[in-house]
């Protein structure tokens, strides 16, 4: 009998089964300490808030820095807490804090952008001429994995940031979602609160764009 | 764009995916949980003063609606007339009247 159907049989006590019916429950009473601080919050206790910042503060701020400069990342991380505060009352506690959370995060990187593109007035940079030797070098590697190792280099930074630069906000925030860090679409779609057929039109058109942009430089 | 350049361009997306999933964290700031809630605590008498803006749109709107509802169900005929132009008025003679000329 193959592992898994045993690991799922009858009602026996199995390892798999323990691990996970553990982590259920971790993660149960994770929710019910969350729910606990609520309470506190909702009957106007708040400085409970403080503890709910302390848990998130590290996971917010991650998200945070995957969509915004590194420069803005406290003072959003800042405001995603109070905006979350703000809106509190509309979370029913259908999905862990965490998740709702994080959606609240990334709706305020999306709004930063959208208020940035708004009132930019300097012409989008240019690609130093470091950052073409790299891409010229990296484009004439192997393999992708030889080119993945050499991503801690202040130039890749530089040519990721160029290169969404170019994107307009929503694009920029879909294809960061979708194509980079990889989450499927429904996610990215619940995350940024817009429909999951926009989202595979967006994420395919900027996907597009992304590489025709890196074609150009590459001379493609 | 051939087999070639495909690749090339495959391996640059897979640097900007490396350099987004390597991407520094800022380390946490000590200060932001007392900031955030001195802000919050600040902020209810613009909260209450937002609620009360809305609600009197809220009601300036509900007031606009139920007169132009009032005036079409018990008006002096411009209802009427408005329904004609609406529906048919192949000679313009309503708007004709509409406008007084």
């Amino acid at each position: 009998m193959p592992a898994a159907s045993w690991s799922m049989s009858g009602s026996t006590c199995t390892p798999a089964r323990t691990t996970k019916t553990r982590s259920v429950m971790a993660e149960a009473l994770v929710d019910m300490e969350d729910a606990g601080i609520l309470k506190r919050i909702r009957a106007g206790d708040v400085d409970a808030y403080a503890g709910l910042m302390t848990k998130y503060q590290g996971r917010v701020s991650g998200i945070v820095s995957g969509h915004a400069p590194r420069d803005q990342v406290s003072e959003l991380t800042h405001e995603v807490f109070v905006r979350a505060y703000r809106s509190l009352d509309g979370y029913r506690g259908e999905s862990p804090f965490g998740h709702w959370l994080a959606k609240v995060a990334v709706r305020t990187c999306h709004d930063y952008w959208r208020s940035e593109y708004r009132r930019r007035e300097r012409p989008e940079s240019e690609l130093s001429d470091e950052c073409r030797a790299y891409v010229e070098e990296v484009s004439a590697l192997e393999t992708s994995e030889a080119a993945e190792e050499s991503a801690s280099r202040r130039e890749a930074g530089a040519l990721l940031a160029w290169a969404l630069d170019r994107l307009s906000p929503t694009d920029r925030m879909v294809v960061t979602l979708t194509h980079l860090e990889e989450r499927p679409v429904a996610e990215a779609a619940e995350m940024l609160g817009i429909s999951v057929p926009n989202v595979k039109v967006r994420a395919f058109r900027a996907r597009k764009k992304l590489r025709d942009l890196l074609g150009d430089v590459i001379g493609a | 764009m051939d087999g070639n350049e495909t690749r090339r361009i495959e391996r640059l997306e897979a640097v900007l995916r490396a350099a987004h999933a390597g991407r520094a964290v800022p380390p946490p700031d000590p200060g932001m949980v007392l900031s955030v809630l001195a802000a919050i605590k600040a902020e209810p008498v613009v909260r209450a003063v937002d609620k009360v803006l809305w609600r009197m749109a809220a009601g300036a709107g509900l007031l606009a609606a139920a007169t132009v509802l009032f005036a079409l169900t018990f008006g002096t005929g411009f209802e009427d007339e408005l329904g004609r132009f609406l529906f048919c008025d192949p000679n313009s003679q309503v708007l004709v009247s509409l406008l007084g000329v």
